[in-house]
């Protein structure tokens, strides 16, 4: 095809996605996964080692949350043991608002899309027992988690299937708000990984990355493999130049001594919860109204 | 076309639309005569294609799994629906589909209506009722039902334009319309008759593209558009003129 035929293609396409939307948020199914279950750490808490506080009122599983909606998913699926649910649906609650909505509005308290800021679902999937001390792993949960979201998704409709899927880990944290402006990148066909100075998650790093149909049948063969790591369990992810989204700063929070770095270093006055300016939208769903701690089957 | 010109059809996987009897006896009273000739190798087993211009081969993978691989030196593609591996093309159309739910009425299929409709919005905007074949025997009365609806890609992908949701704005708009389950005895307090509740159920959803995208030919891929230019099978027509007087489109 000539090069005058492809510059009218182009027009075209450009026409069409301003017209229906600069991302079109609702043509694409991306699925956010937390992967909370699985990581062996050593912080020795009561508590579950994913609400570790990485800010005032801030916890690292809200974090993952938060950087799930900002890449623009559409669902989220928390990977997690049973009992550690309740706490976290407590914290989290069902649903979060969508960031980059909530600011777009904020910067225009007139508008008319005020009272229909778009709702991410939250979705808690358990790890089931037989997994217990076998293929507990961070990888394994994510396999999990995308599994759920796919059978979940066609029961209810064929057309509602995901995509992709976007996974975000409680344990590494970086600015998400660099992948606002990647949402369209993110929202396509191709996979991409979070960088850090070269390095994703086929080096060990607990950056975000996406994935499709085809990295999960290669990872889970990797997983009947008896292998446990989270790089070689998705050693399948593109890892090119082309397929990278490089991140000024990253702290892995996988060990105590890494967390008291985090907390030291510069990056920690950075990172705080995302709150509206003004037009009085939050995005957690916690903070809208008072929700009590009941454990499973309690009565109320 | 085919019967005069002894062209194979490969396969045609979306037949007319069902509710168009005329038309569907007609098209499978052609499709046999074709298959008698075997001008249709495939009939409708196809659920997908997959083209690779490299070497010039086509690639149909069947409802029963399995593949079938023919080569070509020409291909001529009348609908682009379910074809991987296609050109750009010079006019990429805008993604609207007209959503049609089958559903199967177990309990209150026997009425006068033929259609009932809801004007106030694209979603299950009307309900068509049609003698259902499920029912073995003469039982002309009893009714089957397909929900039409008119959505957009973003809605199509949406939880709340879901098969689900249209079960359960069928089955209001039904019972607002009166329609009733089988007798159930009297009522004890007033001596009228006593009915069951509706009973239905989707057995499954059908899109009809309502736009379509323009190719150019290249050496080997010819696009065809003869269906466009017959006054019968026009692409989508039977569909499209189906709900034209829901919203002029």
């Amino acid at each position: 095809m000539e090069d005058k035929d492809l510059e009218g293609v182009r027009i075209l396409r450009e026409k069409r996605k301003s017209k229906r939307g600069k991302y079109a948020v609702g043509d694409f199914h991306l699925a956010g996964i937390v992967p909370v279950a699985g990581a062996k750490l050593d912080f020795d808490m009561p508590w579950h080692d994913s609400l570790l506080p990485v800010a005032q009122d801030y916890l690292a599983i809200e974090h993952a949350v938060y950087e799930c909606a900002c890449a623009g998913v559409s669902t989220i699926w928390v990977v997690c043991k049973e009992g550690t649910t309740p706490l976290l649906r407590h914290r989290l609650g069902d649903w979060v608002h969508d960031p980059v909505e909530i600011d777009r509005i904020a910067k225009n308290p007139r508008s008319k899309q005020k009272g229909n800021i778009r709702r991410i679902p939250i979705y808690y999937v358990k790890l089931k027992p037989i997994d217990f001390e076998r293929r507990e792993s961070l990888g394994w949960s994510t396999l999990v988690g995308a599994i759920t979201s796919f059978r979940m998704s066609f029961r209810i409709s064929k057309w509602l299937i995901p995509d992709k899927y976007f996974v975000s880990f409680p344990y590494g944290i970086y600015d998400a708000d660099v992948l606002r402006t990647k949402r369209h990148m993110l929202r396509s066909s191709k996979s991409y990984v979070i960088t850090s100075g070269g390095k994703g998650v086929t080096d060990g790093l607990l950056t975000a990355f996406t994935f499709d149909r085809d990295v999960f049948v290669y990872a889970r063969r990797e997983v009947r493999k008896y292998k446990t790591e989270i790089s070689e369990i998705f050693q399948s992810v593109a890892d090119d130049a082309q397929s990278q989204i490089e991140v000024p700063w990253y702290h892995q929070l996988d060990c105590w001594e890494n967390y008291r770095n985090y907390l030291a270093s510069p990056e920690a006055s950075l990172i705080e919860k995302h709150r509206a300016d003004g037009n009085g939208t939050v995005t957690f769903q916690k903070t809208q109204g008072h929700r009590s701690y009941r454990l499973v089957g309690a009565e109320t | 076309m085919s019967y005069f010109t002894k062209v194979e059809i490969l396969a045609i996987p979306k037949k007319p639309f069902y509710l168009d009897r005329e038309l569907w006896r007609e098209w499978e009273s052609l499709a046999f005569v074709l298959s008698t000739l075997g001008l249709m190798p495939a009939s409708d087993m196809i659920l997908s294609f997959r083209i690779e211009q490299d070497t010039q081969t086509l690639k149909c993978f069947t409802k029963s799994s399995k593949m079938l691989a023919y080569e070509y030196s020409e291909l001529w593609i009348v609908d682009d629906d379910m074809i991987e591996g296609l050109p750009p093309p010079r006019e990429e159309a805008i993604k609207e589909y007209i959503v049609c739910d089958w559903i199967s009425v177990r309990r209150g299929c026997t009425h006068p209506y033929d259609y009932i409709e809801d004007k106030h919005t694209n979603f299950v905007e009307r309900i068509h009722f049609y003698p259902s074949e499920r029912v073995t025997g003469k039982r002309g009365t009893r009714k089957d039902a397909c929900a039409v609806s008119f959505m957009t890609e973003s809605q199509l992908k949406s939880n709340e334009y879901s098969e689900s949701y249209s079960y359960l704005k069928a089955r209001d708009m039904m019972t607002l319309a009166g329609i009733r389950g089988t007798k159930n005895g009297k009522q004890a307090y007033n001596g009228k008759p006593a009915y069951l509740s509706l009973q239905i159920e989707i057995s499954n959803r059908e899109l009809f593209p309502v736009h379509k995208n323009l190719y150019d030919d290249t050496e080997t891929l010819k696009f065809n558009n003869l269906l466009d230019k017959c006054p019968t099978f026009n692409y989508n027509r039977v569909a499209t003129d189906f709900m034209r007087e829901m919203n002029g489109r």
